[in-house]
């Protein structure tokens, strides 16, 4: 109850403090270059920004989970720092970062260390991913800073599917829970100073455009939008492009290209995920 | 139900605290604020701005520049007149949590270039005078209705200590429209209980102190019974309302916020 209490009164002694907030919160804010490759920090003014949500859409198979890894292992790897990943489609594959890895250095001891930093945790509906949440706001980024490394990434993959089941009819529930993930995820990343990176399926609108999917209210929440496509007629390659589709800094509808196999070895059977099954069924 | 009594007593407090205003405040609350006529001349007619206890709702669909264009009003207050602002005190209180600070400083760092004609200075000074300038800026986050009520409530003591304040913003205040639906379950009455009552506040502060509001509130449902030929507002810059169909927010949240309110001017479909 005290809790709650004195929860509801933070605005209220934030305001208190005599450095007025302006100047405080221009002290707060930076970023984390993500080096995922050129294109695609420049397409994201430089890298994910802390205190802020960005989406990454895309149809199935569009390098969504990719993208997530590379951060992931860049992150922990060149910036060394604590990575929170929240998995609710079993999609995240050790082996996989370490593939990656292994392109970045050949040093075990390295790699380990890196692999360490990244804290998956799985949860496979709304009720759960909550609670994920909660617990993670009230003493599970605080540990993870103490214990050496600080978290400033925070990965949810993907959003959509745990609430896409919940919405629609006429029931009330669905919108409240969508609308309180997106307040906890807002906490955590003001709060802590994280940068919230979280994927989203797509879907088609009235003119036949893609759209990031779970609605008009879910579209207000992330600052950034950037929708992955794959490119036409190949059906075994492994180029994307990236669209910005929602930006508060840069002008929307930048595209950038990138190469998913440039983030591995192996250049042959590049394609992991999704696309693999496919080539080994082909003659 | 603790809670209710705890709530209670903070109103009889903030109250009391009310009542006993002396006579500086009493002044400064008679005298009114700085008028905001000429706040923004891209939107506004010349001298056809904002009046004291105005208030003004930016409503739009994601990425039509809503709070965009709040960074550019607060900018032109919290500037210094000899840079071409208004020097007035703002509060920004944000439920969305989109506040982005470095976008704010990169738009003031522009305009205080533009407005300074010799280029005089070194960083230091720049970063000086734009310190100077975040010291009339206030910004306040809530997550709930029910904080976003504690803090108005807290608010109004600020105003009537502050004369140099003169604008409220609050972005957006209908970002807990379905939570507190869900809460309230299937009474109206209860689903708009906290907003009614932080209308109600927003109507004592606008009448007794002469501020000025802004708002902004999300499209968060499609009107599909609207026509699809509707024009476009002229003067809207928005290149990202492709749309010709117009978007509403709901009714329950445009009665529920204005109801006590007098003025509504809706100016800008954004």
């Amino acid at each position: 109850f005290i809790n709650r209490i004195s929860d509801l009164l933070g605005p209220i002694i934030d305001l208190l403090n005599p450095e007025k907030s302006g100047n405080r919160l221009l002290r707060e804010v930076f970023f984390l270059q993500t080096f995922l490759t050129h294109n695609l920090d420049k397409l994201l003014d430089s890298g994910l920004y802390t205190g802020e949500i960005t989406e990454l859409t895309g149809s199935p198979g569009s390098g969504k989970t990719q993208v997530c890894f590379s951060v992931a292992v860049n992150i922990s790897h060149q910036l060394k720092q604590t990575v929170f990943y929240i998995d609710t489609k079993s999609g995240m594959c050790a082996n996989r970062l370490l593939q990656m890895l292994q392109t970045k250095t050949p040093n075990m001891e390295e790699q380990m260390e890196a692999l360490q930093k990244i804290k998956v945790f799985r949860v496979f509906d709304v009720f759960s991913l909550l609670a994920c949440l909660q617990h993670l706001r009230s003493n599970g980024l605080q540990k993870a800073s103490v214990g050496g490394g600080s978290v400033k990434t925070l990965m949810v993959d993907s959003v959509s599917a745990v609430l896409s089941s919940m919405l629609g009819g006429k029931q009330n529930e669905g919108m409240s829970l969508l609308m309180q993930v997106a307040g906890e995820l807002k906490m955590i990343a003001k709060d802590f100073n994280i940068a919230v990176l979280m994927t989203n399926h797509v879907t088609k609108d009235g003119n036949g455009h893609l759209k990031a999917g779970l609605g008009q209210s879910w579209s207000h929440v992330p600052r950034t939008r950037v929708l992955l496509q794959r490119v036409e007629d190949t059906e075994t390659s492994s180029l994307r492009t990236a669209t910005l589709t929602k930006s508060s800094r840069q002008a929307c509808h930048l595209v950038e290209e990138f190469d998913l196999c440039h983030w591995s070895e192996e250049r042959r059977t590049s394609i992991s995920g999704k696309r693999k099954l496919e080539e080994r069924s082909k003659p | 139900m603790e809670f209710r009594n705890y709530c209670a007593k903070i109103n009889e407090m903030t109250a009391r605290v009310r009542m006993a205003e002396n006579g500086a405040q009493l002044v400064s609350r008679l005298e009114g604020r700085q008028s905001l006529r000429d706040i923004e001349p891209n939107i506004f007619p010349v001298d056809g701005g904002p009046g004291q206890g105005d208030v003004v709702e930016f409503h739009g669909l994601e990425g039509t520049g809503k709070t965009e264009t709040l960074y550019h009003v607060i900018t032109r207050c919290i500037m210094p007149v000899q840079s071409g602002g208004l020097e007035v005190a703002v509060v920004f209180v944000d439920t969305d949590y989109h506040f982005d600070m470095l976008r704010l400083v990169s738009v003031l760092e522009g305009r205080l270039a533009e407005g300074s004609k010799e280029g005089d200075g070194s960083e230091n000074e720049s970063e000086e005078r734009v310190r100077s300038c975040l010291c009339r800026l206030s910004v306040v986050h809530c997550n709930s209705s029910v904080q976003l009520l504690l803090t108005l409530q807290y608010l109004e003591n600020t105003f009537s200590s502050q004369p140099s304040l003169g604008l409220l913003i609050i972005d957006s205040i209908s970002s807990f429209y379905w939570v507190d639906r869900f809460n309230g379950g299937e009474s109206t009455v209860c689903q708009e209980a906290n907003l009614r009552k932080c209308a109600e506040l927003l109507d004592r502060l606008r009448r007794n102190y002469g501020i000025v509001i802004f708002a902004t509130t999300h499209a968060i449902m499609r009107n599909y019974a609207s026509d699809p030929g509707v024009s476009e507002v002229p003067g809207s810059s928005s290149s990202s309302s492709s749309s010709s169909r117009r978007w509403k927010a709901k009714k329950l949240i445009s009665s529920c916020t204005w109801t006590a309110l007098d003025i509504f001017p809706r100016i800008l479909d954004l």
